[in-house]
């Protein structure tokens, strides 16, 4: 934890082992690891995450309450990445070698090589500390519990800005190079060829064969994304002290609270596997190929 | 006969000295490439010279001469920390253990990428699809939460660290060089070495491996980027050693010592920037031997 | 065509929600309550006070119960609470308390002293360990009326004034079964304080209402929100931007930041602590074994057995410098056991005491102990072997951090070879028990009482609170003594001489007196009360006494503390507006574009 406890506590600053003793029995750490081991596995299977160390409360209570807060980041995140980078990614593949083709996959690449929670910093710095036009944490401001549901979405909005933004453009890079180097693969395809042989518009062409054909491998990374989403969640949402599951993570790191990290991370994990199937899903509707099999 | 073997050997040896001048013609060709490669030396060169141009001493708290959070001045190009070291200092030496828990990650992450790709590849049964079900498993699961819980049940140090992101980062290798050991595999010379009574260690040795090994290689420079990027993630979030200066401990603590609250950009933007640089200069790099390897890529 | 106007149909309309957006909510004013807010980094970790230790639950504490005697505004000298009177028998073994007659439970039921009786009993039969400590002189209590409490005990102490527990209803946790005592939820939670806990969402807020029939008058704010953030950063952001009315517990530079910002006070006080650099004296003894469970073998490195070693540590550390680089001198330079903000009790050291930075003398010391460097490697060495020492920091704590980088490199001048590590709390507790460490650095925060800041280092703590090992006859019979001392200047020489010896024994270097540090909002409010007079800080201190004295500023005033102002303008919507329109604009331009080129070719 940033700040030192032994400056802050006026009184006792540590445990006493009486009180450790206690924690153990509570949660069950005086038994045998392999006890232990296999009680998680029973309790995991029959739905139950255990008991979080530092809420005292049923992991699944404590994760339930920080999924909605990431699902907004993440949804927002993923949305505006994906539609600017297949805007980019389409342009830059259409209009190959074309300045703007240049520069954007160089700003893809940069983006691609940055930690994203230091951007998410730098931002911080610029927008909310310097220019002091956005708030610097959280998802709300206390005390407006009471105002008005436009006051309030206004508020979540101002937000939730900046932690997308950051997330935005830390994804956008990728996808805009798959979007791109698909686009091209697919402009080679002789269904394209001919359609452009047979004087089709280029804008027809684009949107009627280019565009659907190259947009599925996007959807595949987009699925496997998830993991790496998460990943930048964690630091982002650190960074901006966005109150969800990577905050969570964060916190149960420090607080050395293994249930929780436990439980996070099957849910992440779970996550992850849910998005691929969805993906694998989704690939066998937009792709006429598969679906016809 | 041994003269003939010798022969043989030779023409090979031959063989492989020419494709290997000949991929570094088509590399140099490669702008992208080529930048990267200029940022990989620069740094490369930093990081073992980082004792000469910076003493140890320089970075003792005990000897720092600097005013604490001072922002760039003549004495300190790059401002200095809280402690009232330079900057600039802390990055050059920064650049070693960023590098090197880098490169220690990414062979650890490449032996086993590899051992348990061509395995999985040559062998097939059960041991094939046992390793293709575990690669499967690693590959799904979210890596970063993975390398998180893993760190945080050790104590932190260079190794673990380095460690920990060898261990998860392997099952993208894996896949890749089981691919490439399932084509390599049938193609004809392979099946006569097995004809002619081959063992499994020695086609392995002699055949796939040399055929797959350009491939690793490949890779290799995409997963050090990968993992200095994890690298400076897990120091930022506290798992690190704070005691050794990476590029990512610096973003922790001037993080923790308030540099945003205290517009402290000098403290913020140099380790960030050395680690675009490296991981950028890792990709292109990384890209443009993709084209070297498979001329197909070449043309775009 | 149609696509064009739908785009521009979409972004009038988010255009049309800026304004309304800058506009924001500006409501506020009329009969809201007056609303006081904390930041603080640290969560509650309980509302259980069988159970809790962070420093928010203590200050809860000390807003939602009473003590039975307080902790005077003034010096911390007993001062009514509630008991409004007490009396102690000639030799001080019996003590009678009356208790205030107005005192009711949040629930409306009245405090009696059978509620003392049980909290206290509770306390001894269950031998709950954060409070025990307080009560182990005890023989006997008596409720023989519900006004009056008699308590016996075993020696004369001088302890019966200072008895940091929380008074607890007897009719709701009579209920709770002795196996639940430390998981029981508390929620909702009853006291007889000031305020009371209505509402507490872990990692957000902790909201408390005030307790309109306070015993001593109903304090003027009406709700105290707890506000938890992540990182101190963030906190001072949201405090300058009027978020929150007072924060604490904050890194030093940016506590200093706040210097001169206007409408706030940034306060540096004496807290009774002092964090320290703890040396392994563990000698295994089959007393400590078999008596206190202390671990069979010992892995420190035996030099620290060995006073002269430690001394030699001792003379190679400037703990002024620590102060100066560390603290920012937002402290005292360290050195005896007892923190100064306990004025009475803390021994200030002559000159010729100090064992202060002199590299050449620790390595007299170290030479007279028959460490020498006879290979010349820059490590001293006895039988062969070079010293080299294990330091422990924390790695929750970038202070402790820190100054390990100084110690170690100290150290290493001394010819002592140090590796650093830093561990989680846990694994440092872990390792301190189990005896396999060599040196580490932490902390220990004080009662206004010194007893337990003595008791750390006596050998009874072996395996409970005692992280050294360290035990020595003469300080274990006097701390035995000054318990029983009812003249306080004799106590407070048996107390001083005590401190001499662990000075000059060093199983601990203490680095320095930490301040607490706080910022508050004084455009807002007034009546910030700081505990001790003078010297103390205004809040997490011992007694609820700034949040019974705090008034708004003024009538406007307080309704602007009241609606904090909310996050009005809203330059995301007008950014977020421009963007959508920017990029659908230009795509559908660029799609156009290219189908009227296609067409003229």
């Amino acid at each position: 934890m940033p700040g030192d406890p032994a400056r802050i506590f006026t009184r006792l600053s540590r445990v006493s082992p009486s009180v450790i003793e206690d924690v153990r029995r509570e949660f069950g750490l005086d038994r045998p690891l392999f006890v232990q081991f296999f009680d998680y596995i029973g309790d995991t299977l029959s739905g139950s995450l255990g008991i979080s160390y530092q809420f005292a409360r049923p992991v699944s209570e404590v994760i339930a309450e920080a999924v909605w807060p990431t699902v907004l980041l993440l949804g927002v995140a993923t949305i505006g990445s994906t539609a600017i980078g297949l805007v980019i990614g389409i342009y830059g593949g259409w209009n190959r070698g074309s300045r703007t083709d240049t520069s954007s996959l160089g700003f893809a690449l940069i983006t691609y090589a940055m930690p994203e929670f230091w951007l998410g910093m730098l931002l911080l710095l610029l927008f909310a500390v310097t220019l002091g036009l956005f708030p610097t944490s959280f998802m709300s401001t206390p005390g407006l519990e009471g105002a008005s549901a436009f006051a309030r979405s206004t508020d979540i909005l101002n937000h939730l800005f900046l932690p997308a933004l950051t997330l935005i453009l830390a994804l956008l890079g990728e996808y805009a190079l798959i979007m791109r180097s698909s686009v091209m693969e697919v402009m080679n395809e002789d269904y394209v060829l001919t359609a452009r042989a047979k004087g089709m518009r280029e804008a027809l062409v684009l949107r009627r064969h280019v565009v659907p054909n190259a947009l599925l491998p996007v959807v595949t990374l987009a699925a496997l994304n998830i993991g790496f989403i998460v990943s930048g969640a964690i630091t982002v949402e650190t960074v901006f002290s966005w109150p969800g599951l990577g905050q969570l993570t964060f916190d149960a790191i420090n607080a050395n609270d293994y249930p929780l990290l436990q439980g996070l991370f099957l849910l992440f994990s779970a996550a992850v596997i849910v998005a691929n199937l969805a993906a694998d899903l989704l690939l066998g509707v937009l792709d006429p190929r598969i679906g016809r099999t | 006969m041994s003269s003939e073997l010798l022969g043989v050997r030779a023409v090979k040896r031959q063989r492989r000295r020419r494709a290997v001048i000949e991929s570094w013609r088509v590399y140099r060709r490669n702008l992208l490439g080529m930048i990267g490669l200029v940022i990989l030396v620069f740094f490369v060169a930093i990081a073992l010279l980082a004792d000469v141009i910076v003493p140890k001493e320089r970075l003792s708290v005990t000897g720092a001469t600097g005013e604490a959070f001072a922002p760039p001045s003549a004495g300190y190009p790059l401002g200095t920390d809280e402690l009232g070291r330079s900057i600039l200092d802390l990055v050059i030496q920064g650049s070693q253990i960023s590098l090197t828990v880098g490169f220690i990650a990414t062979i650890i992450s490449m032996v086993i990428g590899s051992l348990i790709g061509i395995a999985a590849g040559y062998f097939e049964g059960w041991t094939g699809a046992v390793l293709l079900r575990l690669t499967d498993w690693f590959l799904v699961i979210p890596f970063l939460p993975l390398a998180i819980v893993l760190a945080s049940l050790l104590t932190p140090s260079l190794l673990v660290i380095a460690f920990v992101i060898g261990i998860t980062t392997w099952p993208g290798t894996a896949r890749l060089v089981r691919a490439q050991v399932l084509s390599v595999k049938q193609r004809p010379y392979v099946e006569r070495a097995r004809a002619l009574g081959a063992g499994d260690a020695q086609i392995i040795s002699r055949h796939i491996l040399p055929n797959v090994f350009p491939l690793i290689f490949a890779n290799t420079v995409l997963v050090v980027a990968i993992a200095i990027l994890t690298e400076t993630t897990l120091s930022f979030l506290g798992l690190g050693d704070p005691f050794s200066v990476s590029w990512g401990t610096m973003l922790e603590f001037a993080f923790e010592a308030g540099s945003i609250s205290l517009g402290a950009w000098w403290y913020l933007v140099p380790p960030g920037v050395a680690i675009v640089l490296v991981v950028l200069a890792f990709t292109m790099c990384g890209y443009a031997l993709d084209e070297v390897l498979d001329p197909r890529l070449r043309s775009r | 065509m149609k696509r064009l106007s739908m785009v521009l149909v979409a972004g009038c309309l988010l255009l049309a929600l800026v304004p309304a957006g800058l506009a924001g909510a500006q409501d506020g004013g009329g009969d809201e309550p007056v609303v006081f807010r904390i930041g603080s980094v640290n969560d509650l970790d309980s509302l259980n006070p069988f159970k809790a230790v962070e420093a928010p639950s203590y200050e809860l504490f000390e807003l939602q119960y009473s003590l039975l005697v307080g902790f005077s505004q003034k010096d911390l000298s007993p001062t009514p609470s509630l008991a409004e009177s007490w009396e102690t028998s000639e030799g001080g073994l019996t003590w009678t308390y009356h208790l205030n007659p107005e005192a009711q439970w949040h629930d409306g039921e009245p405090v009696t002293s059978e509620d003392v009786k049980y909290t206290y009993e509770r306390i001894i039969e269950e031998e709950q360990g954060l409070f025990i400590d307080y009560l182990r002189q005890v023989e006997t209590i008596e409720a023989p009326d519900p006004e009056t409490l008699v308590i016996t005990t075993k020696e004369p102490s001088v302890q019966m004034l200072s008895i940091w527990v929380p008074i607890l209803p007897k009719h709701i946790w009579e209920n709770v079964p002795e196996d639940e005592t430390t998981s029981f939820k508390n929620d909702p939670t009853i006291g007889s304080g000031p305020f009371q806990a209505v509402e507490w969402r872990r990692g957000q807020f902790l909201r408390l209402k005030v307790n309109p029939d306070f015993y001593r008058g109903a304090p003027e704010v009406d709700e105290i929100i707890f506000q938890f953030y992540d990182n101190p950063d963030t906190m001072v952001q949201a405090f300058k931007q009027g978020e929150v009315d007072y924060i604490y517990g904050l890194p030093t530079r940016l506590f200093q930041s706040l210097d001169g910002e206007e409408g706030v006070e940034t306060l540096s006080s004496p807290a009774p602590g002092f964090t320290e650099l703890g040396m392994n004296t563990y000698e295994p003894t089959p007393e400590a074994i078999d008596k206190y469970g202390a671990p069979k073998t010992s892995e420190g490195h035996p030099a620290l057995l060995d006073t002269r070693v430690r001394q030699a540590i001792n003379w190679a550390i400037d703990e002024a410098e620590l102060t100066d680089k560390i603290l920012l001198g937002e402290g005292e330079v360290g050195s005896t056991l007892v923190p100064p903000a306990l004025a009475k009790y803390h021994l200030e050291l002559d000159e010729s005491q100090v064992m202060g930075f002199d590299i050449d003398r620790s390595k007299e010391l170290l030479a007279e102990a028959g460490y020498k460097d006879t290979d010349g490697n820059g490590v001293v060495d006895k039988g062969g072997e070079d010293l080299e020492l294990r330091l422990f920091a924390r790695s929750e704590s970038t202070d402790t951090v820190d100054a390990a980088r100084y110690i170690q490199s100290w150290l290493e001048e001394a010819g002592i070879s140090v590796s650093t590590e830093a561990v989680s709390d846990n694994k440092l507790t872990d390792d301190i028990y189990s005896a396999e460490y060599d040196l580490f650095i932490w902390g220990y925060g004080s009662d206004p009482d010194p007893d337990f800041i003595l008791s750390v280092l006596t050998c009874s703590q072996f395996m409970y609170w005692s992280d050294t090992f360290w035990c020595d006859e003469d300080y274990q019979s006097m701390y035995e003594e000054q318990k029983t001392q009812l003249d306080l200047d004799q106590r407070a020489d048996t107390i001083k001489e005590m401190q001499a010896i662990a000075y000059q024994a060093s199983p601990y270097v203490i680095l320095f007196y930490d301040n607490s540090l706080e910022a508050y909002r004084t455009d807002k409010w007034t009546g910030w009360t700081r505990q001790p007079e003078g010297t103390g800080s205004v809040l997490f201190n011992f007694g609820p006494y700034t949040y019974e004295n705090l008034e708004p500023v003024s009538a406007e005033g307080g309704a602007a503390a009241g609606g904090t102002s909310t996050g009005g303008s809203s330059p995301a919507l007008l950014i977020v507006g421009v963007i959508a329109l920017f990029i659908v604009g230009s795509g559908v331009v660029a799609f156009m574009r290219k189908g009227s080129r296609e067409d003229r070719a």
